[in-house]
């Protein structure tokens, strides 16, 4: 065995035993609606909405949700007492049949491709971030998709629906996502 | 020793030295202090840089970290691979779990890792990461950093929209720095160098300014003592210390000439007196030689006088002694006879003083003794039995005193061996003389000398009263008396006893 190796190995037990914690943790895997609610988070802060989209400075950011999910419970969690942007975060949950115009954050948790097409046909406002949970998302003119694959969850972007809705989105994001364009 | 030496050393090296010492000293000094602030300004530089790529790392790395990418975060880091001195990086998540690590090829992991324990900042980020997840840890800073050995390391948090989201290390050697420092140190070392050379020469010419005015007074000074010329003055080129030690130097050199003049000229008169003075003596032995000439002279004419005055009253004496053979009356005889002694006594007077050195004095103790000798010859007869007693201390007289006492003493003696001892009776005979000087007795009256002449023989008459007597002995007594200022008195108790103080 070389030198090196050996270091390396030395290398590897000292940050055992500097790491003696982490190398322990106690805390349980995450599950998929809870990684999915802390992602849905983070892309709040990579985004930024134009002026217009809020009435003034203390205009909540509104997250709005469609179908029956236990994600509303996850997510609660992470935005209660949270602010992005300076602002607050607020939930909203829809009905597929509901107007949806107020809201800047929507998450279509319903796998029904056609209540999917007629929600997004039907937002009358632009400067909406689209997220949704099927495979064809960003093909029916959503925004971010996750994509579920061997317990990583990853998500895909539709740069030319970013650029319709006028929202800027940080390239760390995009560094990190998979690029769809049509 | 090298204290000594410096100080015997000219001005000019001295003042050329301490410019130099000085120059090089301060030189040195603001070369030192300029390079530790450059030091100290180059590791903030550094730390400023270092915070800054944390600051990038951090950037790119928080969505990798937020949506826990690792690989993103390793290529983020992989870009570090640009900055040479950074030998290690790692990011660690808010969980303080390694998220990613790099690490610059062929640097030693172990010396890595000791450093890395030795720094307290890394120890702090590996402490076991809080219950809440997201929540800030307050205790640590925002960024901190540490040097250790050379080493740089710097930690950094990596903050998200307000969010404590993980944490960056950097660990950088300090290889510019030091490099940097060489350099420096180069340029100090020629700088030094350079400017000690071009102040050396500066220093020549203008240290001239001060060791110049030295030196000429130096010289002006020496040239004073060497030619012993005080009217020699030093020029003054300022009006600094130096002219003021230059005019001072002048002044004393005015003063000192002013005395040395004023010697010379008392010395010329000394000596001018001298030589008067000289002259003086040689005139005044000139006058004492003539002097004692003439009084040589004197003394031969002198010996000569009297010696002729003795001849006269020899011849005188013979003549009455040639007469004296042809007298056959008794009475004329003794007139005769008298005359002759009277005039032997005075004979035998200036025999003596034509004899004695000084010639106006005679011993008179020996006259006494050659005068009685000669009247106890003549009055042999009848003086067979008689004894003289002669006690006259060791007295001089004149010839003014000399002549009345020989006269006196001439009268009584031969009245004394004439008639005092009448058939060839014993007898005796004093005289005695003493000087009264040294006595205070009030009947001295003031006299100098007591002449006692006693015989004890039948003593005179009665009926003769010496002071009005009519023979011409008594007579002369009185009169010689007179002359002699002095006074006499007789007494007969036994004998005849003149007493004459005069």
């Amino acid at each position: 065995m070389k030198r090196p190796e050996i270091k390396f190995l030395f290398f590897l037990l000292w940050l055992l035993t500097i790491f003696p914690f982490s190398a322990t943790s106690p805390r349980a895997p995450l599950t998929e609606y809870e990684v999915k609610a802390a992602y849905l988070y983070n892309f709040i802060k990579f985004v930024q909405w134009p002026e217009e989209a809020f009435s003034d400075n203390m205009d909540p950011i509104v997250i709005g949700i469609v179908g029956d999910d236990p994600f509303i419970d996850k997510l609660k969690i992470f935005t209660e007492q949270k602010t992005v942007h300076s602002r607050h975060l607020v939930i909203e949950k829809y009905e597929p049949y509901h107007i949806i115009n107020q809201c800047h954050v929507l998450y279509i948790v319903s796998v029904d491709r056609r209540f999917q097409v007629s929600i997004l046909q039907r937002l009358e406002r632009k400067w909406i971030l689209t997220i949704g949970d099927a495979e064809y998302f960003t093909r029916i003119g959503g925004i971010i998709n996750f994509i579920t694959d061997e317990e990583h969850i990853g998500f895909e972007i539709n740069i030319t629906e970013l650029q319709k809705s006028e929202l800027v989105m940080s390239s760390q994001i995009l560094k990190l996502a998979t690029i769809i364009r049509e | 020793m090298k204290q000594k030496a410096f100080k015997n050393i000219s001005i000019k090296q001295k003042l050329t030295a301490i410019i130099l010492i000085i120059s090089t000293l301060a030189l040195l000094l603001s070369s030192i202090s300029f390079m530790v602030f450059d030091q100290i300004q180059i590791k903030k530089k550094m730390v400023r840089d270092l915070q800054i790529i944390a600051d990038i790392i951090g950037n790119n790395c928080s969505a990798a970290l937020l949506f826990n990418i690792k690989r993103d975060a390793q290529e983020t880091l992989s870009a570090i691979r640009a900055h040479q001195h950074i030998l290690s990086a790692s990011i660690y998540d808010a969980d303080n779990n390694l998220f990613a690590y790099y690490q610059r090829s062929g640097t030693d992991t172990l010396f890595l890792n000791q450093i890395m324990q030795q720094s307290k900042i890394t120890s702090s980020i590996m402490e076991p990461p809080s219950i809440e997840k997201n929540a800030d840890t307050p205790d640590l800073p925002a960024a901190s950093h540490v040097f250790i050995k050379d080493n740089l390391i710097l930690f950094q948090k990596i903050i998200f929209e307000n969010e404590f989201i993980g944490s960056v290390y950097l660990h950088s050697d300090m290889k510019e720095m030091k490099s940097r420092l060489q350099g420096y140190m180069g340029i100090v070392a020629i700088v030094i160098l350079a400017s000690f050379l071009f102040i050396y020469f500066l220093t020549a010419n203008f240290q001239r300014i001060i060791s110049n005015p030295i030196l000429l007074l130096t010289r002006t000074a020496k040239k004073v003592s060497s030619d012993k010329d005080y009217s020699i003055r030093a020029s003054k080129e300022s009006d600094d210390e130096i002219g003021f030690l230059i005019d001072s130097f002048n002044e004393m050199l005015s003063k000192i000439e002013m005395s040395d003049n004023a010697l010379k000229h008392i010395s010329k008169e000394l000596q001018n007196q001298t030589e008067q003075l000289k002259k003086e003596l040689k005139e005044r032995k000139k006058a004492e030689n003539k002097i004692k000439k003439s009084l040589s002279e004197k003394e031969i004419l002198l010996q000569e006088i009297h010696h002729r005055v003795k001849n006269n009253l020899q011849i005188i004496s013979s003549l009455l002694k040639l007469q004296i053979r042809d007298i056959s009356d008794c009475s004329i005889l003794t007139l005769f006879q008298d005359c002759h002694n009277r005039v032997k006594t005075m004979g035998l007077i200036h025999e003596q003083l034509y004899q004695s050195n000084d010639l106006s004095n005679i011993n008179f103790e020996e006259y006494v003794r050659s005068l009685t000798s000669y009247l106890f010859q003549i009055y042999r007869q009848k003086a067979a039995n008689v004894n003289i007693h002669i006690d006259v201390d060791n007295t001089r007289f004149g010839i003014d005193t000399a002549i009345p006492c020989g006269l006196i003493i001439n009268e009584v003696i031969s009245n004394s061996l004439k008639y005092a001892f009448p058939d060839n009776k014993k007898g005796k005979i004093d005289i005695l003389l003493s000087n009264n000087r040294q006595k205070t007795d009030k009947s001295n009256n003031g006299h100098k000398y007591k002449l006692v002449i006693r015989d004890n023989g039948i003593g005179l008459p009665r009926s003769i009263d010496f002071r009005t007597a009519d023979t011409l002995g008594l007579k002369l007594i009185n009169a010689l008396t007179n002359q002699l200022h002095g006074n006499v008195s007789l007494r007969r108790r036994t004998g005849t006893i003149f007493t004459i103080f005069f």
